[in-house]
């Protein structure tokens, strides 16, 4: 079914709405909120948390496109999950990899700190500069929390290619948040 | 925190950048050239057979159908899934589709998503693309199947002429298939 009429459904206040968002993208949440929380009961109440959320939020709105708007949805809420719990040894699993990986990019500073808005504004325009494969492999490890295996197996690249990538636009990312003036 | 401040920027990315990631891109990657393997092998390794008829010089089997002919049905953990309607079913596995070519002369053999592997008497190996087929060889397509709105296409160009073979999630059947792309 494609999104318009899954959108359709939430308008009418029909509940296949649901099962047919989570058929159609049960998985890739799934793989978000796991990403993000390594266990997967968590993820499974995360996922269907935001299938509630979107029936609440779906009318008055109507996203489009629907998908990033869906997983937004699914990564906030696994984030407040993390924050919330912040114990050691629940932080794991790939999103605590790819955050450590990231870490470097965002330069220590002294004065005002800059905030998520103006780092999400630099982002994008970083991205913008970048080229498809790069920015899609990047966007795969730090949004969606894949696994470099499973970005390998998506995109064909081996996964040292795909690490020489990531490495690559990271330090690109750090000069450009330098000369941007983000600091942390 | 820079964790913090980091992962709330990033999930505010652009709609466009969130949703281009999740769309499959063709790697660029230069020509190596792969000896022929064994077709035994691949059968046994995976215990499917596909086949093509050749209308190019290029035969491939296809769990045991012709997709020129007829749709080949791929099983996967997202048709289950979806069968199921269950929201709370998802997987992270990718799904493992057997390839068997006869190329009658050189066919150069490429997807646009997923991995390819070349199975070997003794081992199977992740394959460079696009790759080179002289002879016979046994493939394994590995491909993520967990979008039902994806598509993939399995590419065999032989001297002028190409076959493109379509995997794609058929929601009559609500079953992944394999099928001729004209």
């Amino acid at each position: 079914m494609d999104d318009e009429s899954i959108l359709d459904l939430f308008w009418q206040r029909d509940e296949r709405a649901v099962s047919e968002t989570s058929a159609k993208y049960g998985r890739l949440c799934g793989k978000i909120a796991f990403g993000i929380l390594g266990d997967p009961q968590d993820s499974e109440e995360i996922v269907n948390t935001a299938y509630f959320r979107l029936w609440n939020a779906i009318p008055p709105k109507r996203p489009d496109p629907f998908m990033p708007f869906l997983a937004r949805i699914v990564r906030n809420l696994a984030l407040n999950r993390l924050k919330a719990e912040r114990t050691q040894k629940r932080f794991g699993g790939e999103f605590a990899l790819s955050l450590d990986e990231l870490d470097e990019c965002i330069p220590d500073k002294k004065g005002a700190q800059s905030d998520s808005e103006h780092i999400r504004d630099c982002l994008n325009s970083f991205l913008k500069t970048q080229k498809r494969e790069p920015r899609s492999i990047f966007v795969m490890r730090y949004f969606y929390c894949e696994s470099i295996e499973d970005i390998a197996a998506k995109t064909g690249y081996s996964e040292s290619k795909v690490k020489s990538m990531l490495f690559r636009t990271r330090n690109k990312l750090r000069q450009f948040l330098e000369s941007e003036g983000i600091s942390v | 925190m820079k964790h913090e401040a980091l992962a709330d920027a990033i999930t505010m990315l652009d709609d466009d950048i969130i949703a281009e990631a999740q769309e499959p891109f063709r790697r660029r990657s230069p020509l190596p050239i792969f000896g022929a393997c064994t077709a035994a092998a691949a059968c046994a390794a995976a215990g499917i057979v596909f086949f093509v008829s050749g209308r190019t010089g290029t035969d491939i089997l296809v769990m045991g159908a012709d997709p020129s002919e007829k749709a080949v049905t791929i099983s996967s953990p997202a048709a289950a899934a979806v069968a199921a309607a269950d929201a709370r079913a998802y997987s992270m596995d990718t799904t493992d589709i057997s390839v068997e070519i006869t190329a009658s002369g050189t066919t150069v053999v490429d997807v646009s998503g997923g991995e390819l592997l070349v199975v070997g008497a003794d081992s199977t190996l992740p394959a460079e693309r696009p790759l080179e087929i002289s002879g016979e060889a046994s493939l394994i397509w590995s491909v993520p199947l967990w979008d039902i709105g994806a598509e993939f296409e399995l590419t065999a160009q032989n001297g002028g002429s190409s076959r493109v073979l379509l995997l794609s999630f058929d929601d009559s059947t609500q079953e992944w298939v394999v099928s001729e792309k004209y």
